[in-house]
């Protein structure tokens, strides 16, 4: 029988081509899924970077003015303090912040973003799994996490984040010391401080920014001088 | 136009076989009364599938989830990969009718066309379970006296009227002869 007519064979083999397609489609969905909500489980580079931050890298301990600093990520906990007159979304509820004289926002497992000046919060958009105001908690119910986030401008006194965090980039005219590997100590006067890659604690109170941990490089550029500290091992 | 004579010759008038520029010599001389190709309804599980992934990142999106690059980029070359493939499938196999003779089309970049005349063709049949009544599509089998096989006009529109036409012209031809 001549092959080339037998038009029979063609129906198995796209048969056989449609059962691929949709075992792709189900690891299309898979991927979606997990990389949605296991998202902190599944990083190819994050972890590789991470340690090897630690070792390429060299200790800060400072406390600076406050710059103007832009967050994104998942943190572990998240505490916020002060007095403002805002609203919150958590979940399907709107809690106003006016009532009481000074609030403590307890963030719990958030993932999303946060920025702030030495002021206000500006931005705080995300999904927390458990959020407490002033001892009342608040719990998502279900698997998902809630959504969280402000309506407007929160002036606080003090942020502090529970765990270690990760900034690419922190880069401002500011003024104070900053001491290096426990030994160096830099003097800054309103120069440009421009760290990469920091590394460690984080804790924003009476109006100061208390950092320590490891960064990658440091740029210091003021009236005639320019301090360059990088890592190269 | 001698080798198409020539192969016309040598098969004896019951296939004929042409190359892509005889078929495309040939429609200029014989204009086709129908041209069917495959219905995109058939093909209704593929764009279910990419609106099943479009439908997930819109509803992560609505609510507020961080979609991984990664998973983006692979579910948008899904998607994309669905539309073209249905749009291959289609545009790559074609049948049509003459006067006398009922044209296959099959492949874009290896082309494989046949050419079968009225009068060996046996006998007709439409394939049209539930669910393709339902849609109005359905397949076509035209089966041939000297081979076992038989050509299968897939998954067209209205196949009724595809069969009734060719059915019409066999009896037109096979009259004319008697």
């Amino acid at each position: 029988m001549n092959k080339r007519y037998d038009f029979e064979y063609r129906p198995k083999r796209s048969h056989r081509k449609k059962t691929m397609i949709f075992f792709v489609f189900l690891l299309v969905i898979i991927l979606i899924l997990f990389t949605t909500f296991y998202r902190s489980g599944f990083s190819i580079t994050g972890r590789i970077i991470q340690q090897s931050n630690e070792n390429k890298s060299l200790t800060i301990s400072t406390t600076l003015p406050i710059p103007e600093l832009n967050l994104k990520g998942d943190y572990e906990r998240i505490i916020i303090s002060g007095k403002s007159d805002s609203y919150l979304t958590i979940g399907s509820q709107e809690i106003s912040l006016k009532d009481t004289e000074r609030n403590e926002i307890i963030i719990e497992d958030f993932s999303g973003r946060i920025e702030f000046d030495k002021e206000k919060i500006s931005i705080l958009n995300g999904r927390a799994e458990k959020v407490i105001i002033n001892k009342m908690p608040i719990t998502s119910q279900g698997i998902r996490k809630m959504k969280f986030s402000s309506h407007s401008e929160i002036f606080y006194e003090s942020i502090e984040f529970k765990e270690k965090l990760n900034i690419k980039e922190i880069n401002y005219f500011t003024s104070g010391n900053i001491l290096i590997d426990y030994q160096n100590n830099l003097l800054l006067n309103n120069d440009e401080l421009l760290i990469k890659n920091y590394f460690g604690n984080l804790q924003i109170r009476n109006n100061q920014m208390h950092i320590n941990g490891l960064f990658e490089s440091l740029e210091i550029t003021g009236n005639n001088k320019k301090i360059l500290i990088s890592f190269k091992g | 136009m001698t080798i198409q004579k020539k192969k016309i010759k040598n098969i004896g008038n019951h296939q004929n076989i042409f190359n892509h520029h005889s078929i495309i010599k040939y429609m200029k001389k014989n204009s086709f009364l129908i041209k069917v190709r495959s219905s995109r309804k058939s093909y209704f599980s593929m764009y279910l599938m990419a609106l099943i992934v479009i439908g997930i990142l819109f509803y992560l999106y609505l609510n507020d989830y961080e979609i991984n690059t990664l998973s983006l980029i692979v579910s948008g070359l899904f998607v994309l990969f669905c539309i073209k493939y249905v749009e291959y499938l289609v545009l790559s196999d074609w049948w049509a009718i003459t006067n006398s003779s009922i044209i296959q089309s099959k492949g874009i970049f290896n082309k494989n066309v046949r050419e079968v005349d009225f009068s060996s063709i046996s006998d007709l049949d439409i394939e049209q379970p539930f669910i393709k009544r339902i849609f109005g599509y359905g397949n076509v089998h035209i089966r041939l006296f000297l081979n076992e096989t038989c050509i299968t006009v897939k998954e067209i529109n209205n196949p009724e009227r595809f069969m009734e036409l060719l059915q019409k012209k066999i009896t037109k031809k096979r009259g004319n002869r008697l």
